[in-house]
């Protein structure tokens, strides 16, 4: 007889090998050109939009974050995260139009920041969006190995590799339409399934009234609304996706990647509206967890082991490979982004002249190489909310300066990348001091200060037309 | 304040049908872009 372990494994080798094998199919017949491999073509129509932007935040950012949230903090700081999950993509709205407008031909955030702003606030947004990519994928390879590790009872690392590997593969084959291609399955996959587990669970649960009265008996201020621990929680992380999400390559390379402007905006409107109840949904595990008030092994393990402990052992197989569609689709999208920036942005800076053909194989090997470093980092299991937590402060001190810089033209470079760099260095050290709200908006205060007295004492006058000019498709 | 039971109630399993349209909105896209040629 398998012990539930082996059958995890088994199960996530199976669906894994599928993914990997279909999105291998798929990049043999679509890939006709290096520029197909960075922007998958620039046909993607509306299904495949909705879906990629679904399943980018079905990671386990959704899955394991909000659980724990709702966890640490209660009901407040979980609708908080429902809402800062799905306000960020319409506050994502008007800068993918003026993005699609300004660079109908662009391939990264990157090359927007060094013709619009220069070398400086080139390297600033180039480690921003390094370190956020970074972060989001060791910790969807965290969620994905603590799973296997507390729920299967399997090493840390096999969780890691089971889906680091696959994942790898074919990114680094297919790159962006592989990507996307694997997030229509994922995302379609992962709605039917949270759905049959959720119900389950609020079954043999007992329903919703048991679990309030849980919560009521475990931690009765968890139903305040304004619980100010949950409350300030709430403002910091619609604050801190939002940020994230308008820097976030993953999110320009989808821009790039549409057909028109029409299918991102209805992308983005439609997934807006369907992450919402998914991540109140997961979340609702996290309060399931206090009302049974189970202690946990781990902070960011509330989700799959509630989900454990309520479901009979086929539903809890089922949200497992929840656990794993979840991780891989963002893992994926993370890969892509980065092979993106490594291959048409850094390794171009030293090598203007790079074949299309070599900037695929440049892009190959980033990912294989970003990959493992993220699986190593993934080993050690830190929390995956702080990790992403420390990835959007860095991002929030960068949000303003980038994105103004598309619609004013009279922000410079040097104000840009100073306002940017003294909002990490000043929001830094609050949010190691636990004062995570105050960082975020320290962070965002400061740098907007910067770049719009900056800019009143000595505009830039930017012409937009040489974004257009300088930033062309890489075949 | 304090959240009340009915409103807890009412949130969960709203969110529970929002699953369900959800992934109707998802078929329904792809069923259109299908019959357009355009899915892929």
């Amino acid at each position: 007889m398998l012990s539930f372990g082996s059958l995890m494994i088994t199960f996530s080798l199976v669906l894994m090998g599928s993914i990997t094998w279909l999105g291998y199919l798929f990049s043999k017949r679509k890939m006709q050109d290096s520029d197909s491999y960075f922007t998958a073509g620039r046909d993607i129509s509306t299904a495949f939009m909705t879906a990629t932007f679904i399943a980018y935040a079905v990671g386990t950012g959704l899955i394991f974050s909000p659980g724990e949230m709702a966890y640490l903090e209660g009901l407040t700081a979980m609708i908080g995260y429902g809402l800062a999950i799905s306000l960020s993509y319409i506050v994502f709205l008007p800068v993918s139009g003026r993005i699609k407008e300004l660079i109908p031909e662009g391939n990264t955030i990157g090359e927007y920041a060094r013709v619009r702003y220069g070398k400086i606030m080139y390297i600033v947004v180039l480690f921003v969006s390094i370190v956020y990519m970074f972060c989001l994928l060791a910790a969807n390879l965290i969620g994905a190995g603590i799973a296997f590790n507390y729920i299967g009872h399997v090493p840390l690392y096999i969780g890691v590799l089971v889906i680091g590997v696959p994942v790898i593969i074919y990114t680094s084959y297919g790159g962006l339409g592989a990507a996307i291609f694997t997030n229509g399955l994922q995302a379609i996959l992962i709605t039917p399934m949270l759905f049959i587990t959720a119900l389950l669970a609020f079954r043999n649960s007992g329903g919703t009234v048991a679990i309030y009265n849980g919560i009521q008996e475990h931690a009765p201020d968890f139903l305040k609304v304004f619980h100010p621990t949950g409350l300030e929680f709430a403002l910091m992380i619609i604050i801190a996706v939002s940020a994230a999400e308008l820097l976030n390559q993953a999110l320009w390379q989808r821009v790039y990647s549409a057909k028109d402007i029409r299918v991102v905006k209805k992308g983005l409107v439609s997934a807006s509206l369907m992450t919402f109840p998914m991540t109140i949904v997961a979340a609702s595990f996290g309060l399931m967890a206090v009302a049974y008030n189970i202690e946990l092994p781990h902070p960011s393990i509330a989700t799959a082991l509630m989900a454990d402990n309520l479901l009979p052992p086929w539903a809890s197989m089922i949200f497992m490979m929840i656990i794993v569609l979840a991780a891989t689709s963002t893992a994926s999208d993370a890969l892509a982004g980065f092979s993106s920036i490594a291959s048409l942005d850094i390794i171009k800076s030293f090598m203007p002249n790079l074949a299309p053909e070599k900037a695929v194989l440049v892009g190959r090997i980033s990912t294989v190489v970003f990959g493992v470093g993220a699986m190593l980092v993934a080993f050690k299991a830190p929390s995956i909310l702080f990790l992403l937590l420390t990835a959007d402060l860095v991002a929030a001190a960068a949000v303003i300066p980038v994105v103004a810089g598309l619609f004013s033209p009279n922000i410079s470079g040097n104000a840009a990348a100073l306002g940017t760099i003294l909002g990490i260095l000043i929001g830094l050290p609050l949010f190691l001091n636990n004062q995570h709200l105050l960082s975020f908006v320290t962070a965002i205060i400061v740098s907007s200060a910067v770049i719009f007295v900056y800019a009143k004492i000595s505009p830039a006058r930017f012409d937009f037309n040489k974004l257009k000019e300088h930033i062309r498709a890489v075949d | 304040m304090i959240y009340s039971a009915t409103f807890f109630s009412i949130l969960m399993w709203v969110s529970l049908a929002g699953l369900v349209v959800d992934f109707a909105f998802q078929l329904w896209y792809n069923i259109v872009d299908f019959k357009n040629k355009t899915l892929w």
